[in-house]
């Protein structure tokens, strides 16, 4: 607290304008509230008298019936000549209405007025020094907001240009796909039209090359097919993905009732647990199909004929939706599970177990799962079999 | 029997499918570019629509023609195959039309997979028939 704000409003006269008058008036002055109306000294030559007439303050020489005795107004009255008789006259005619101030009291509270000047002043150096250095600061600050802010500029500008530069790679590449896959498309029609008969019949010898070269389109347009489908997956963004709410129990059995045809050829049994409360997830149905069919097929493709496949729907205790295919089949080795979500990445075993891959399924489904922000993850014993499993987000 | 009008810029997808088509019993008519499908189909008098999606000039010709057919009066009420080499999974063609991306949702269909195996087309053609 200031002096300034714990000081009343006053009106002030001082007597006897020596040391200690002019001493008081100096700190009065310096004081808001304090009013100093009036100062007396029968020297109207004394240092506080000069200072008192300049700044407009009436200066009496004398004391006895004038204005400090007659103003009703004034509330406080200074005696600093430090004589008796003076003090008790001022007691006599002012006591009723105004406090009188002897000496030795004035010189105490000039003390404790000026002690507390001088925190006053020092707290201000203080204000103004950390004043000084908030500005400072705020300056440097600033500086370094505006080159944050030319960094971020800069990034954005590096980002957007990135994007550009993918979406332009993925439009090639979707083209140049295209371009593959389209006579490819025909060739395996002229096949297949050949081989239903539609143009006469063939030696067993030629239908068996015919039935090779049909096999060998069929693996090439997949791997084309899925190509296409990584270079589209990988073409858009998280925020772009158009999502709906699904029952992901009605996906995954939709999905095995497509591949009934080849789990029956296999004499596979598909079991489904997944309780009686449906599964509710926020997705792509389509993506989420296509990683279904991914991980299905995969099992399917990798087990011995008549060897089971479980899918697993449920909810963990932290309340994510998670499914798994496990299958019984020829599992991966420790060494490559790391690669098992790479790109054309495939073990011999799996390349002996079937040849029609194109190393691209695992690739994909870890793109679905991530435009999906879902995590896949799994568990192999080689030999024994493994375990695919996709979590949802919350 | 139906009248199958195609819409594709590859000479031997249009081959095939005649092929296939005719000894089924149909009339097949068809155009390579991607103009005036509207008008075209309704003077051959298609039953059926199996129409292509990527032609030389335009990426995504085959989804606003798809637009077009069902916009107009007289072509509205014919159903459309779309046979192209490009996929359906996920917004594939987000990637083809930066248009729209809502281009998922065509006013089709059916939507199928070049090379389609002759039995399959064949049961496609006479579920929409």
């Amino acid at each position: 607290m200031s002096i300034q704000q714990s000081f009343p409003h006053s009106s002030i006269a001082i007597v006897g304008m020596g040391k200690g008058g002019t001493s008081i008036l100096k700190l009065l002055l310096q004081i808001t509230g304090a009013t100093v109306k009036y100062i007396c000294d029968t020297n109207p030559k004394t240092e506080g008298m000069i200072l008192g007439s300049r700044i407009g303050i009436t200066c009496l020489t004398e004391l006895k019936g004038s204005d400090v005795v007659r103003d009703r107004s004034l509330n406080l009255i200074f005696e600093a000549t430090g004589k008796k008789d003076i003090f008790e006259y001022l007691q006599e005619e002012v006591a009723t209405y105004c406090t009188v101030i002897g000496a030795v009291g004035a010189r105490v509270i000039y003390y404790l007025l000026d002690g507390q000047q001088k925190i006053t002043e020092e707290l201000q150096q203080c204000k103004l020094i950390l004043s000084e250095k908030v500005m400072e600061r705020t300056e440097e600050l600033e500086k370094s907001n505006l080159e944050l802010q030319r960094q971020i500029n800069d990034y954005q500008e590096l980002n957007k240009k990135l994007h550009q530069i993918n979406e332009e790679k993925t439009k090639y590449l979707v083209n140049a796909t295209h371009q593959l896959k389209a006579p490819f498309a025909a060739i395996q029609s002229y096949t297949e039209l050949l081989l239903d008969g539609y143009a006469d019949t063939f030696s067993e010898k030629a239908e068996s090359i015919l039935r090779k070269m049909k096999d060998r389109c069929i693996l090439l347009s997949s791997s084309i097919k899925e190509m296409l489908e990584l270079a589209n997956l990988n073409s858009f963004l998280e925020e772009n993905l158009q999502t709906d709410t699904e029952n992901l129990d009605t996906i995954l059995q939709k999905v095995v009732d497509s591949l009934h045809p080849l789990i029956k050829r296999k004499h596979m049994i598909v079991t489904f647990h997944s309780g009686k409360r449906p599964h509710i997830i926020r997705c792509n149905k389509k993506q989420i199909e296509a990683l279904a069919q991914i991980l299905l097929e995969n099992a399917v493709n990798y087990s011995d004929p008549g060897m089971p496949i479980d899918i697993l729907i449920k909810k963990d205790k932290g309340g994510r939706i998670l499914f798994s295919v496990s299958d019984k089949g020829i599992g991966i080795d420790k060494k490559n599970l790391q690669n098992i979500f790479k790109e054309y990445f495939r073990t011999n075993r799996g390349v002996q177990k079937s040849y029609n891959g194109s190393g691209l399924g695992l690739a994909i489904a870890k793109r679905i799962a991530e435009l999906h922000r879902s995590d896949i993850s799994v568990d192999s014993i080689s030999g024994e079999g493994s375990v695919f499993k996709i979590e949802f987000p919350k | 029997m139906g009248k199958i009008y195609v819409i594709d810029d590859d000479p031997d997808i249009i081959d095939f499918l005649t092929l296939v088509l005719e000894k089924e019993g149909h009339s097949v008519g068809f155009q390579t570019d991607e103009q005036n499908a509207p008008k075209n189909a309704a003077t051959f008098g298609a039953d059926l629509i199996i129409l292509d999606v990527i032609f030389p000039e335009n990426d995504s010709a085959g989804f606003e023609i798809a637009r077009e057919l069902k916009h107009s009066n007289q072509t509205k009420k014919i159903p459309i195959i779309i046979l192209s080499a490009v996929n359906q999974m996920g917004n594939y063609s987000g990637s083809f039309s930066n248009r729209d991306k809502n281009d998922i949702y065509l006013p089709i269909e059916e939507f199928t997979e070049k090379p389609i195996e002759p039995a399959k087309l064949i049961k496609i053609v006479q579920k929409l028939l």
